[in-house]
Parts: C-alpha cells; sequence; structure tokens
C-alpha cells in the first residue's frame, strides 16, 4: 500500500470561505492536507493532472472533492458532471457544499452522482463544525476504493 | 201593340229554331191566358211549376208569396208583377226581383220579362213571362266581390308591405297605398311604369331588373334584397318576393310583387357588424396585450428566480466571513483584547447573524412564492404536536402552558402548512417571553353553510371575539359549497396595537423593537401568503400587553 497522505479538495471562488476553511479542518486536527482549487477550471485541472498539474501523480487521487456550486467560469454542477462521467474519477467522493438550499440544485445534483449534499450553516460556529465533521467522515472514517487491490 | 205580335207564335206545331229554343232554353217561360191560365210551359218552367202542383190549365196565382222590385226595393202587388202588367198591355223586360215562394227555401233572385201575347186565331190575348233564376250565380258573384273586397282591404291594410302586379313585361298593373308611400308614385302614376324604373342606373345599365324578372319566371318565384329608387331620387334598401303568375294553360300573365323597406335592419345589421370587427379588433389587441405582459411576467418571474438565487449565494459569502473572522478574532484573540474591543467584536457579530436570518427568511418567502402546492388532507392535530416539539429550542428555559384541543382535518400543502404553524407557534412563543405564566392555546372551528360551529355550537368565529375585524388581506373566496375551517393560536403576550394590524402580513414590517423581540418580520407576511396561496385568509387579534389570537382559514377535509 502506499503511503500517500489522504487528502481533501476544497473548490471554492471565495477567498474567504476558503481560509474559513481551512481554519476549521486546521481547528480539527485533520490527518492529511487540503488542496484549493478557485473554480472549475482549476479543478478539473487539477484532479486530471493538466496545465499547472500536468506532472502530478495520477495515481494519487482525493479523499473528498468539497465543491461549491455556484463559481465563475465554470460551476461546480458542470465539474461534478464531468467527474462523474470520468472512468478513473467517478468513484471520487464529491460533498456539494454550497448556499444554495433550492430543490432543483439539489436534485440535479444527486441525479448527477453526488455523494452528499451540504447547505453552509448561516451560524458559523455549526459552519465551523460541518466542514470538521466532513473532513473527519471522509478523510478519517470513509475508507475508498484501494486501486491496488 | 197588335202589330208586334205578328212574329211565328210558339203554338205552331212543326219544328223551326223557336222550337228548339223552346224546348231548350234554360231560361223558364210560360204563356198564359187574360186570366192566368197556364196554357203552356217549355220544360224549364215545367219542372219549377210541376213541383209546386201546376199543370197546364191550372190559374197560375199564389205561386210567389211576395215579389219585391230591386230598384226601388218595394213590394209588388199581383197586379205590378210583370205578368199582371204584360195582361194590361205593357211589356217589361228584365226587371229584377226577389221572390220569395214562402216555402221556406229562401229569396230567390230572378230577372223577368213579360210581354202581351195573341193567343188565338179570334185575337184573344194572353202573355208570355220568361223568367231566370239567377240567384247561385249572384251568390257566388257576390262572395267573389267580398273576397275581392277583403283581399283589397288587406293588401291596403299592410301598409309595410307593398303589394303591387305587374304585367307580363313588367309594368305596374295594379298599385297600392303602400305601394305608393315607399316608391313615391301615386296610382296614376305608377301604372304602366316599368318594373326597371324602381332601380337606379347602376342596376339598370347591367340588366338587374330583367334578370330578376326572368329569374321570378323560371322558377316561379324569387326573393331579392338590394338598392330601390323612389320618385324623388332617395334610396332605400328593400326586400322584395316576386312570384310568377301563370294561367291554366300556363302561360305568364304577369307578377306579384311584395316590396319591404329594410333599410333599418339593414343598418342595425351593419352597426352589428361593424361593432363585432371592431370588437375583435380590441380583443385581439388586448390578448396581445395580455401575451405580451404574460410573457413580461415570466421574464420577470425568472429574474426573480435569478436575482434570490445571487441573493443566497452572493449576499451571505460576504457574511460569512464577516461573523466567521470576527469569530475567530474573538476565539483566538480575545485574551489580548479590553473589553470594550470585545463587546464591539460581538455587536459586529451579532448584526452579521440578524442580516443571515433576514436573508433566510426571505429566500424561503421567495422560494414558497415559487413552489407549487400539493393539497391533501391533513391531521393538524398531530402536525401542531410536530411543530411545538420542533420548537423545543425556541422554548428552552421556558415554561407554557400548552394547550392543543383535538383538531378537525383541514386541505393544505404539507410542508407550507407545517411552515404556518411553525411561525405562528414560534411568535406565540416569543411574545409570551416576558409574561410570568405563559400560555398558548391552538383552537378551531368549521364553517358550514355559513355559520361557525364549534363543539356543536353555532355563533360567530370565538376565537376572533366575534369580530369581523381583523381580517387581513383579500379573501380569496374558497367554494361555497365546502366547508371552512378556522384555525386559531391564541397567546397571553405583549399583543399588539390593533391600529397596526393593517401592517401584519407585509414584508418587513413589524409591530415591536428587535431590542424588545427579535425578528425578521418575514414570519407573518410567509404565513399570510401561504394562506392565501391556499384560497384562505389570515386574521389577527390583539391588544397590548393582554395577547393576540391568530387564525387562518382553510378548506375542511371531506
Amino acid at each position: 500500500m502506499t503511503s500517500v497522505d489522504p487528502w481533501m479538495l476544497l473548490v471554492e471562488d471565495s477567498p474567504h470561505d476558503r481560509e474559513l476553511a481551512l481554519h476549521a479542518l486546521r481547528k480539527g486536527n485533520l490527518p492529511g492536507r487540503i488542496e484549493e482549487a478557485r473554480d472549475g477550471v482549476e479543478a478539473l485541472d487539477l484532479l486530471l493532472c493538466r496545465s499547472q498539474w500536468a506532472d502530478r501523480d495520477r495515481e494519487d487521487r482525493p479523499c473528498v472533492v468539497v465543491m461549491d456550486i455556484k463559481m465563475p467560469k465554470v460551476g461546480g454542477i458542470e465539474v461534478l458532471r464531468e467527474l462523474k462521467s470520468h472512468p478513473d474519477l467517478s468513484d471520487v467522493p464529491v460533498v456539494m457544499l454550497t448556499s444554495s438550499a433550492e430543490d432543483g440544485d439539489l436534485a440535479v445534483c444527486y441525479a448527477l452522482g453526488a455523494n452528499s449534499y451540504v447547505v453552509k450553516p448561516v451560524e458559523i460556529e455549526t459552519f465551523f463544525q460541518t466542514l470538521i465533521d466532513i473532513g473527519r467522515y471522509w478523510l478519517v472514517l470513509n475508507r475508498p476504493r484501494q486501486e491496488n487491490l | 201593340m197588335p202589330g208586334e205580335l205578328s212574329t211565328a207564335p210558339p203554338l205552331v206545331g212543326h219544328h223551326t229554331l223557336l222550337d228548339l229554343l223552346w224546348r231548350d232554353a234554360e231560361a223558364a217561360m210560360v204563356v198564359v191566358d187574360a186570366d192566368l191560365h197556364l196554357l203552356q210551359g217549355n220544360p224549364s218552367a215545367m219542372n219549377v211549376l210541376e213541383r209546386r202542383g201546376f199543370s197546364i190549365g191550372d190559374e197560375l196565382t199564389g205561386i210567389a208569396g211576395q215579389v219585391m222590385a230591386l230598384e226601388g226595393g218595394h213590394l209588388l202587388a199581383p197586379e205590378d208583377r210583370p205578368l199582371g202588367r204584360a195582361l194590361r198591355g205593357e211589356t217589361v223586360v228584365r226587371q229584377a226581383v226577389l221572390v220569395d215562394f214562402a216555402d221556406g227555401g229562401g229569396q230567390h233572385r230572378m230577372v223577368l220579362s213579360a210581354q202581351p201575347i195573341e193567343i188565338s186565331a179570334d185575337g184573344a190575348t194572353g202573355a208570355l213571362l220568361i223568367w231566370h233564376d239567377v240567384t247561385d250565380s249572384w251568390q257566388f258573384a257576390e262572395r267573389s266581390r267580398t273576397q275581392m273586397v277583403r283581399l283589397g282591404q288587406l293588401l291596403e291594410g299592410a301598409s309595410d308591405y307593398a303589394i303591387i302586379m305587374l304585367d307580363e313585361e313588367g309594368r305596374v298593373e295594379t298599385w297600392s297605398q303602400a305601394a305608393e308611400q315607399l316608391h313615391g308614385y301615386t296610382e296614376a302614376e305608377a301604372i304602366g311604369l316599368p318594373y326597371a324604373r324602381f332601380f337606379d342606373d347602376g342596376d339598370r345599365a347591367v340588366g338587374v331588373p330583367k334578370k330578376i324578372l326572368n329569374k321570378a319566371a323560371g322558377r316561379g318565384k324569387t326573393q331579392v334584397e338590394g338598392k330601390r329608387v323612389r320618385r324623388d331620387g332617395s334610396v332605400f334598401w328593400a326586400h322584395a318576393a316576386l312570384t310568377a303568375i301563370r294561367d291554366e294553360s300556363g302561360r305568364l300573365r304577369g307578377f306579384v310583387k311584395v316590396t319591404h323597406d329594410v333599410s333599418e335592419q339593414r343598418a342595425s345589421q351593419r352597426a352589428a357588424v361593424e361593432l363585432n370587427e371592431l370588437l375583435e379588433e380590441r380583443v385581439a389587441e388586448r390578448t396581445a396585450q395580455l401575451e405580451q405582459q404574460a410573457a413580461d411576467l415570466a421574464a420577470v418571474n425568472s429574474e426573480l428566480e435569478a436575482f434570490s438565487y445571487s441573493v443566497s449565494h452572493d449576499l451571505r459569502a460576504p457574511l460569512r466571513a464577516m461573523n466567521g473572522f470576527a469569530r475567530i478574532m474573538e476565539q483566538e484573540f480575545g485574551e489580548q483584547l479590553p473589553p470594550e474591543a470585545l463587546h464591539y467584536l460581538r455587536k459586529v457579530t451579532e448584526n452579521a447573524q440578524q442580516m443571515g436570518s433576514l436573508i433566510d427568511a426571505l429566500l424561503s418567502f421567495s422560494r414558497m412564492q415559487r413552489q407549487s402546492l400539493r393539497s391533501a388532507s391533513i391531521d393538524m392535530t398531530e402536525m401542531v404536536r410536530e411543530c411545538w416539539a420542533q420548537l423545543a429550542p425556541a422554548r428552552a428555559g421556558r415554561e407554557i402552558e400548552f394547550v392543543l384541543p383535538r383538531l378537525p382535518p383541514g386541505m393544505g400543502d404539507r410542508r407550507l402548512i407545517q411552515q404556518v404553524w411553525v411561525n405562528l407557534l414560534d411568535n406565540a412563543i416569543k411574545y409570551t417571553g416576558r409574561q410570568g405564566a405563559a400560555r398558548v392555546e391552538v383552537g378551531a372551528q368549521i364553517q358550514r353553510g355559513g355559520v361557525w360551529t364549534d363543539g356543536g355550537q353555532p355563533g360567530r368565529p370565538g376565537g376572533l371575539g366575534g369580530s369581523t375585524a381583523g381580517w387581513i388581506g383579500d379573501w380569496a373566496d374558497p367554494d361555497e359549497a365546502d366547508d371552512i375551517v378556522l384555525y386559531t393560536v391564541r397567546d397571553n403576550g405583549a399583543g399588539f396595537d390593533m391600529r397596526y394590524a393593517s401592517k401584519i402580513g407585509q414584508v418587513f414590517q413589524r409591530l415591536h423593537h428587535t431590542e424588545d423581540f427579535a425578528g425578521t418580520g418575514i414570519g407573518l407576511a410567509l404565513v399570510q401568503r401561504i394562506v392565501q396561496r391556499h384560497g384562505g385568509r389570515l386574521s389577527a387579534i390583539g391588544a397590548p400587553d393582554v395577547g393576540a389570537t391568530f387564525g387562518f382559514t382553510l378548506r375542511a377535509a371531506p
């Protein structure tokens, strides 16, 4: 078994939200690292090892992608569609983390194969705790599919 | 006048022209002597006389009971009747009389002629009487005459219809009062005028009159409508029916023409057509407007949707940042901050929280507006119990007396009605917050056929204090045939001043200061819209420091 660090890909266009999320995860003393993408284009480039991530190890896949929906350039729903239809990446868990509690978004995300849908809590302590919970579940508790098994 | 008697007497025994006339004439002829003895009678006469018991040789007296001269109308004594006069030497030619035979057969109209006649070689004279009973033909003629008079009266009486006759060439043959009124020609002027005279130059030029007559002659009858010209040149719109008249051999004898002035009808018909066209035009315009409005509305709606979507995301993101960083600052550096700085930091956090709640409330409000209704029967007792339980966090540390009787089921969208209850109960909990012995009481009344009943007791909506005041917004009247349930939530909290009741249900309107009772001003607006969308109505009755009763109506579940 390759001893690769467990890691999370955080796809979020708001630098503030990214900073708050990183703060929360740091506070939660979670193992592994957190990679950031500022929009859908970056997320896809990173996951598919393109552009600035061209020499990244293809085998090193994230334990979870935590992704906003509304982002500039390529939105979360488009990234989700691409990921879930890609043979190598379709089983990477994707958690939609969004301000949108719209029924329509919820339905579309699940139809495209999202593994979870979390509405960003308004109350800030709950928001922090939610991120810690997500990190703990997908980085610590959840066992991903083993590539070389 | 013996000289006149020299023509061949009827007594000559061989067949002559006179014999034939005597034998076959329809007129009755008798010859009598000076003493009225019947010497001879022709078959026509004997036919009558024998029926009355007379035969040759009898004295012809008392046959006719009464004889009246038609000219003058007086009764004639026997000696003044034609036969009497002839015996006195007079000649009577065709005297018209009425004869009553006194046999119940009624009066006979007769034409009598009589003259003296030589009856023997010895110069004895008698008289020849010829009579002709014209009763039947007279009656027939009389009936025809009466009918003609009546028909004439009828035609004249039909003043709106000019009924005239044309000859086979189309020339006016008969005229009428109505025709004079319609066409402007007197009878004297009209007789002999060609049918074409009643048409204008244009119609004449293309032979319209001739075509009409030909059509009537060909088909037996025809109906036409068109312009006609009066004597003074004025024009009217006529409807005419022409019927061809043919004799027994089928030869065309002329036409009966019935003409009616339909100018007014035509004018009103045209007006109706024009009005219709105008209306259709208007409807088309209005439809186009409405379609445009519907399209505009759809555009506005989708804009609103996009707007609320970006509100949810873009407005909340900076808020989260404010909240988040303030919290981090408080947690990580709180110990290094002076108490006053911490106080202000908390103010920032509180305000950000309040704004977050406002955005949330607005979002759920706009979501509700767009959400479609799925109406079903709801067990209200169970739903209220759940909502009350769900509000446990709001009740934390409070002791509230909660009264929940069995409620009748109502028709509504589960998710939305649940929101109504949560909002109303949350309000009741909130506004009793300063009350020592807080009490929240849920109730319901059913309205059947316009009468409110509460536990079988008919009456007014008691939960609303029997007042019609306090209803908010417009009735979206549910079907009259349906029973209506009024659900109420009564509390003994801060209440409100009824003067401001009209502000309840408006977005962002609050009747209390935020420092007294926290709130967004959205809750009741949301309730109001949900109830309205269900065709129900929201009501509010309150008094400051006494309490408030909020009610909403729904269709009762069948």
